[in-house]
């Protein structure tokens, strides 16, 4: 009697540990950087539920500040399922070998900038000048311009920030039109435009976030990955119609990571970020996959410029998610 | 201030009124000065607090820099040390109250090629220092700030304020200074963490004033102050001049994190602020802001009590003014009242006594002056008053006397009318019948009055009296004229026109002594004025000889007689009725009567004619008085 009511209350454990893996799949979200809201659609889907209505326990682990790996890095190492980067890391780490796949082009349009402490309306003005960069990446079409123009740009990495823009360590800075653009409008307030080289506007116009998954996980969890990408997208339109709402959420979201900010940075950044997932011809944020055609060009001018090894086939990175769209 | 209001209230009021005025500017000016002088002072005590906190804080920072420099220049020396080196960094964070953790991070190779390798010290929660190792792939300080830009400045370097998760769990800023060799190229870099709890305290627990309040900003703008309380943890100045969406508030802020040092003020909805600001040596801003309201509260107190003390003044300036008003304007209420008595017919009133020798002694004496002129002149008025009644009713007496001359028992062939212009009157006209022969007469003395109306008097009565005696209208006229002329010693004279009809053959006999023509108005033909020989009026020459003429009426005719006060009746502009006019009346009313006489006996038919006449020239005076006598006469030489 007590046997069989050992080997019941077994049966039920099982039973129930096999529904929570059925159920509720786990996976972990990895995103470029530390909480800002960049990232407002996945904390949105994450607090009304939607991943969760997708069956997926969704952990977002943000790399920290001080760390010099990137979220691709990650990925690589297996502690990540999903890693979100920039289009063209992406494709650069592709060509190096690491077998990403493509499922979601959230950004449509590209945020670079580079800043400088003086007019910069012809690129010339950069030959030979000290500029920073992220040491993460993200700064590919401005190593394109480099090679391309021969300008000799000496580059400075560095993590993040304004720092040494601001102290004049360098004497021009990358920035993002979301992010460190506004985190210096935010501290020295007015900033002449003509000293801001926008890549989008000189037709370098290259989209930015998005999702790659590892191309083994990809072909095994094919549903998984749907369901994610149905959720975020869900988390971001979310966000779009309701944007205070989405500001709470993720301002409580970075109290909790004991990320300092403030309220007005985050909204100003979370409208250039909606702005940018617009997508220029249709004028809708439809999250459309980088086009094969601009693909090619790109990849031939990334490769030529030294920027990535190898030529490589658009499916090859494409695949998935991103292509079914 | 009402009519009814006396005349001690009224100058009271009037002197309370421009001496309120008076205050009212003196107030102004003494607002505006005082005002201004304490918002002078005020700005001057801000930059003052504002100098004297930069002080305090600038003391603190500059310790740490330079114990950190010091530290750095030491340790240039000792950096192949590890022993000398963590020694180094526990001794300093242990031996310094204001740090909470120091460390040596050595540059890229410098430590036995390693690519990262740092020694740390810092207080746990307890207290107690401990020790650490720091650098690695999840803890890259290469590509910090605090590492990064002393390294490549060669210069020390104040982070922007950051949140020590895991360290002291507070919010900190550090302070980094390169190691450097004797050929300058960095080999490490030395920092030292200073809590800005202390800072932001002492910042913080500044307020001069109730509503104002002190700022620290860093080299970029964070706030140094925040805290969990004032809401300021990782905001930035601009972002919050930015979310104001207040220009004046923006460019003020602006101006800080430029670095400017100096004053600004701001209006925020009805709030207006004044704002000091200066920068520290290390690019931090310091800033205190004050409202003008709590600037201004004492000065306000001090506003309203002046105001309530000039009030009370002028609430007591206007009793005694009305007091004084009052005691010496008293005589005049007096003098009012004894006018008032005198108005009454109180002649003997008796005046009020003035004892001073001024303008009261002199209204007084004027007063009883008044007092006795115008009793001499009521009695004289009251005398003349009898006399004028008198002569009135005398004159009324008269008038009936004189209207009672006046021949009223017209035959059915005759109508008259005579209105005086004054109470008695100088026209006169009369008429008889006497063995069937018509008698009459219409004239018009020169002047009017009294002497007029005893002119008209003898000459009616000579007419009457001549008339019948078998003269002809010369002979009648002569002794009319001779009869007047004979009692007429004022040189008057009458204007007369006499005459007889046989009223069996129609023939008229008449004498005109200078009067207006009758008007003849034939049955069949146009009327017209009767020619006449050019006589003398009567009363001037007594022995002038009248010649009468004669004239055969058909029967039908009709004859108006008149004096000038018709002819001569005039408008208010001076328009004479005049001959054409009458002429015109003759032909349009006048001959249209009708010609038959009335067969009951009445003289309603020649009234009609009298009327029409009289009713034509009123039209046209239009309502003015007649300034002369009027006498009309008409005759028709008819049939029963």
């Amino acid at each position: 009697m007590n046997c069989n009511l050992f080997k019941f209350v077994l049966l039920l454990i099982a039973a129930m540990v096999l529904s929570q893996s059925v159920w509720s799949q786990k996976v972990v979200f990895v995103p470029q950087f530390t909480a800002q809201s960049q990232f407002a659609g996945y904390y949105v889907a994450l607090q009304k539920g939607f991943y969760k209505d997708e069956g997926l326990d969704v952990e977002i682990r943000h790399i920290g500040a001080s760390s010099s790996q990137n979220s691709i890095d990650l990925l690589v190492e297996g502690k990540a399922h999903f890693a979100g980067a920039q289009l063209m890391q992406g494709i650069v780490a592709r060509s190096k070998g690491v077998k990403l796949v493509n499922v979601l082009q959230l950004s449509q349009r590209s945020s670079l900038c580079c800043v400088a402490h003086f007019p910069v309306g012809d690129p010339e003005k950069f030959k030979g000048k000290k500029i920073g960069r992220w040491h993460k990446g993200f700064s590919e079409p401005c190593l394109i311009l480099d090679k391309v123009a021969n300008l000799g740009i000496q580059w400075v990495d560095y993590n993040s920030g304004i720092g040494l823009f601001t102290h004049h360590a360098v004497d021009a800075s990358l920035m993002t039109s979301f992010s460190e653009l506004i985190a210096l409008r935010m501290s020295v307030g007015e900033f002449p435009d003509t000293n801001i080289y926008r890549f989008a506007d000189k037709g370098f116009d290259v989209p930015e976030d998005a999702i790659f998954v590892d191309e083994t996980y990809y072909k095994n969890n094919k549903a998984v990955v749907d369901k994610f990408v149905r959720a975020t997208k869900r988390g971001w339109e979310y966000t779009r119609q309701h944007q205070d709402e989405a500001l709470d959420i993720t301002m409580a979201y970075m109290k909790a990571n004991h990320v300092v900010s403030n309220r007005t940075m985050q909204r100003m950044m979370l409208e250039e970020v909606l702005r940018l997932q617009v997508n220029k011809e249709t004028n809708k944020p439809d999250y459309k996959p980088y086009p094969k055609e601009r693909f090619k060009n790109l990849s031939g001018i990334m490769v030529s410029a030294g920027v990535m090894p190898r030529l490589f086939d658009y499916e090859d990175l494409m695949v998935g998610g991103a292509r079914k769209q | 201030m009402g009519s009814n209001k006396s005349f001690s209230a009224r100058l009271s009021l009037n002197i309370l009124l421009m001496v309120s005025l008076i205050f009212i500017v003196a107030l102004i000016f003494v607002a505006i000065s005082s005002s201004k002088i304490i918002i002078d002072e005020s700005t001057k005590s801000a930059q003052l607090t504002l100098d004297v906190v930069s002080a305090e804080i600038e003391k603190d920072i500059t310790e740490v820099e330079i114990s950190t420099s010091a530290g750095a220049q030491i340790m240039m020396a000792y950096l192949n040390n590890d022993m000398v080196c963590d020694f180094m960094v526990q001794s300093f964070v242990n031996k310094s109250d204001l740090l909470t953790a120091s460390m040596i991070a050595f540059v890229e190779g410098v430590h036995r090629g390693d690519t990262w390798y740092s020694t740390y010290a810092y207080r746990d929660s307890l207290g107690a220092i401990k020790m650490k190792k720091l650098g690695s792939e999840d803890y890259d300080y290469r590509y910090m700030e605090w590492f990064q830009i002393p390294y490549m400045l060669k210069q020390p370097y104040w982070s922007e304020p950051y949140y020590d998760e895991g360290g002291c769990n507070q919010y900190i800023a550090t302070f980094a200074c390169p190691i450097m060799d004797k050929d300058s190229n960095v080999l490490a870099v030395m920092t030292a963490d200073i809590p800005l709890l202390h800072i932001a305290s002492r910042v913080n627990s500044i307020h001069p004033y109730e509503h104002s309040y002190m700022n620290l900003v860093s080299y970029n703008g964070s706030y140094i102050n925040a805290n969990d309380s004032n809401g300021l943890v990782g905001q930035t100045l601009m972002a919050m001049a930015y979310e104001s969406q207040n220009e004046a508030i923006i460019e003020s802020c602006q101006r800080i994190v430029n670095g400017e040092s100096g004053l600004s003020k701001v209006l925020q909805g009805s709030v207006a602020s004044l704002s000091v600001f200066k920068p520290l040596h290390n690019g931090w801003k310091l800033s205190l802001v004050c409202e003008y309201r709590d600037i201004m509260a004492r000065t306000t107190q001090m506003h309203i009590m002046l105001a309530l003390v000039c009030l009370f003044g002028l609430l007591v300036m206007f009793i005694i003014c009305y007091s004084i008003v009052r005691r010496l304007t008293r005589p005049i209420t007096e003098l009012s009242e004894a006018a008032i008595s005198i108005a009454k017919g109180n002649f003997a009133t008796i005046l009020p006594e003035i004892r001073t020798e001024d303008e009261m002694l002199r209204l007084r004496d004027s007063f009883a002056f008044m007092q006795t002129s115008l009793g001499h002149y009521i009695s004289e008025l009251k005398s003349t008053t009898a006399a004028n009644e008198r002569m009135e009713g005398e004159l009324n007496v008269a008038r009936n006397i004189q209207m009672g001359m006046l021949a009223t028992n017209f035959p059915p062939q005759l109508s008259a009318f005579l209105q005086p212009a004054k109470e008695v009157g100088g026209d006169l006209y009369d008429f008889l019948i006497k063995d069937n022969t018509l008698y009459f007469a219409v004239g018009d003395v020169s002047g009017k009055g009294v002497p007029a109306a005893l002119m008209m008097a003898i000459t009616r009565s000579a007419f009457r009296f001549f008339s019948g005696l078998g003269f002809t209208m010369g002979q009648v006229m002569g002794r009319i004229n001779k009869a007047v002329a004979e009692a007429n010693e004022t040189g008057m004279f009458v204007t007369c026109i006499s005459g007889r009809i046989d009223l069996e053959t129609g023939v008229m006999k008449y004498c005109n002594a200078g009067h207006n023509p009758i008007i003849v108005m034939p049955p069949s033909g146009e009327p017209y004025f009767l020619k006449a020989k050019p006589n003398l009026a009567i009363g001037l020459f007594d022995s002038f000889v009248y010649e009468d003429e004669e004239l055969t009426l058909e029967p039908g005719t009709r004859l108006l007689i008149y004096t000038n006060g018709i002819s001569e009746a005039e408008t208010r502009a001076k328009e004479l009725f005049g001959d054409d006019r009458l002429l015109a009346w003759a032909k349009e009313k006048g001959a249209v009567v009708p010609r038959q006489l009335d067969p009951d006996g009445s003289n309603k038919v020649e009234r009609q004619v009298v009327d029409s006449l009289l009713e034509t020239v009123r039209k046209f005076v239009e309502g003015n008085e007649p300034n002369d006598d009027i006498t009309i006469m008409s005759i028709l030489f008819g049939q029963k």
